[in-house]
């Protein structure tokens, strides 16, 4: 884990470092940039509920690591973003210390949106829609013990609202649900054949389930992001992450806190 | 004036989400014995795959166990309830565990206990073997000859947990000899496919072995479509000649599976004790309130006329055993047996 943080630290450093030497480069320009990529550390809590692992609730807890890559011009309305997320850490219960087991969270997403309504270059809102990929895996003691995992793979609505608060402060809140969901499940036992067969196969693995509507598998994403710009390169960033889902057979209820830098390029 | 606002709009955004998570996730299940009992006999009841092949009648269980169980029911009388109703299973694939305690019970495991201990007791290496070797540390795979004569002999542990291919490495070796002894008695079993690549280099081609069929809903009936499992003709060469296989009752599971496609050769036989009956696969580990685990059975396997061998075992063709006094004095009845049988059936002394 150590070492995580250490690289973590060195990166942030080295975008820190890189946005300051070009931020005296800068100095009295008024350029604007395309592109910007944010890089952020936190924590995920939740709750998680899976009844084809347990009856029991399980409290999730871990260090989460986020990537954010977006491209935007301001004088197009089209907005292109992507982020990954990570979380590596545990599932605790209430019933007995010994049930503790090992918990790997990931989020990946890709998505487009369109600027639709722009007031006073202060406030603008989007509308679009992302491919949005959710997996966690739960292993008790190993593998052969005990596992679930629930993978989907989402093609979510989206919406932002975008709000400049001042010359230095910026507030953005978006907010997603999905219209429909390849969900990719364990086997009612847990564990079958089909499923041996496929740890070989990664592709099979990860696809192997039902289409459901957003009726069926029921989430919502929302986060708020507070950026506070640095240099007309470089900003602070604070983001709170509220996710949830809910299934049939799986539950979740996640809050994220993550402090970062964004560079823009 | 504006921290108030502030304050209130916090915590009404905290307890509006402290609502939903509650509403999103639902209540907990409760750690009383009744809940216990309740989810216990409730999730082996929808997964346990087994109750119409063994005949079990579960229904009969809640009933007999269900007056029993009380808000009053101590830790003890409930582990106590629950072994019973896990022995009723009779299914050494169905256990249940107390972690904190180091408790384990095993699912009619006594007698495949009884039989590993007169196995283990037994020093045939010395009086029957010769030019013995282990191939694993673990001793899971091991080679041998017949002493004076021209039989060898394997002895195969588990069915995992240690590297397969050395088996083609031993059929060459074995390639001149009469006929080979494959020990498996008291293998714990392990990996199907495992299994199945073994008995491929002992294949004398291609056959239809047997179907498995996994749980896939509450039912008692809801079960996957059957996969049908066939033997295989491996590695770069087969040990196509008299084969007897040796078992006893703790000879169980992937080891049992193993049997299935040796059995569909015509040059292999079974001599020695039934196996243990117990071909399904295991459930990953379930858990309850009060913290204990338990497994049990979700898959069916059915012989290729629709008839299962769980809860029966496989059946030797000579049916023989070892008893402790048998193991103490040198003497090891189910090798000679089957010697004499590759001298009955073949001629070969």
């Amino acid at each position: 884990m150590k070492k995580y943080i250490i690289l973590i630290s060195s990166l942030l450093l080295s975008i820190l470092a890189s946005g300051q030497t070009n931020s005296l480069i800068e100095i009295g320009s008024s350029k604007t940039y395309n592109h910007q990529i944010g890089l952020s550390i936190g924590s995920n809590t939740g709750i998680m509920k899976d009844t084809n692992f347990s009856p029991l609730h399980y409290k999730e807890r871990g260090i989460l690591y986020k990537l954010s890559y977006e491209n935007s011009k301001s004088s197009s309305k089209n907005i292109f973003f992507s982020n990954l997320a990570f979380s590596n850490g545990s599932l605790k219960t209430n019933a007995s210390d010994s049930l503790e087991s090992i918990y790997i969270y990931g989020d990946i997403e890709l998505g487009y949106l369109r600027k639709f309504y722009t007031k006073n270059k202060k406030i603008d809102f989007a509308l679009g829609a992302k491919y949005h990929l959710d997996f966690s895996e739960a292993i008790f003691n190993n593998v052969y013990e005990s596992f679930t995992f629930n993978i989907t793979h989402r093609l979510d609505l989206s919406a932002r609202l975008n709000y400049q608060i001042n010359e230095k402060h910026n507030l953005t809140a978006n907010l997603s649900a999905p219209i429909v969901s390849l969900l990719v499940r364990p086997p009612f036992s847990g564990y079958d054949d089909e499923l041996n067969e496929n740890t070989e196969k990664p592709l099979a693995l990860i696809t192997n389930g039902n289409f459901v509507s957003g009726l069926k598998h029921r989430a919502i994403k929302f986060d708020l992001i507070h950026r506070y710009e640095l240099n007309n390169k470089l900003s602070t960033m604070v983001q709170y992450e509220f996710n949830t889902q809910s299934n049939k057979e799986y539950k979740q209820f996640q809050n994220q806190i993550t402090v970062g830098l964004n560079y823009k390029f | 004036m504006r921290n108030l606002v502030n304050t209130l709009i916090a915590i009404l955004i905290i307890t509006s989400l402290t609502s939903c998570e509650k509403t999103i996730i639902g209540t907990e299940v409760g750690n009383t014995p009744r809940e216990n009992f309740e989810l216990f006999w409730n999730d082996i009841n929808e997964h346990y795959g087994l109750f119409q092949v063994r005949g079990h009648d579960w229904d009969s269980i809640y009933n007999q166990y269900n007056p029993q169980v009380t808000g009053s029911t101590t830790e003890d009388e409930l582990w106590d309830i629950m072994v019973a109703m896990n022995e009723y299973l009779d299914d050494s694939h169905t256990f249940i565990y107390d972690r904190e305690n180091q408790k384990i019970e095993v699912s009619g495991y006594e007698s495949n206990m009884a039989a590993h201990e007169v196995f283990e007791a037994n020093p045939f290496v010395s009086n029957y073997l010769e030019n013995h070797r282990s191939l694993d540390p673990n001793d899971y795979f091991q080679s041998a000859k017949i002493m004076d004569k021209e039989i060898g002999y394997l002895y195969i542990g588990a069915m995992d947990g240690w590297d397969e291919t050395l088996i083609d490495e031993v059929i060459k070796e074995h390639e001149s000899k009469k006929a080979i002894i494959v020990d498996i008695r008291s293998n714990t079993g392990g990996d199907a496919n495992f299994s199945r690549f073994l008995a491929s280099r002992f294949s004398d081609g291609v056959h239809f072995t047997h179907t498995t069929e996994d749980k896939i809903g509450p039912g008692r009936d809801e079960f996957s479509e059957k996969t049908k499992w066939y033997s295989s003709v491996g590695g770069p060469r087969q040990f196509t000649k008299p084969i007897v296989v040796i078992t006893n009752r703790a000879t169980i599971s992937a080891g049992e599976d193993f049997l299935t496609t040796m059995k569909s050769f015509g040059h292999v036989s079974q001599v020695g004790d039934i196996t243990a009956g117990d071909f399904s696969n295991t459930s990953m580990h379930r858990f309850l309130p009060i913290g204990w685990e338990y497994r049990y059975s979700t898959q069916r396997t059915l012989l290729p006329d629709g008839s299962s061998l769980d809860g029966i075992g496989h059946v030797p063709e000579i049916l023989v055993k070892n008893e402790m006094e048998n193991v103490i004095s040198g003497e090891d009845k189910v090798i000679e047996t089957a010697l004499q049988y590759l001298t009955d059936r073949y001629g070969i002394n």
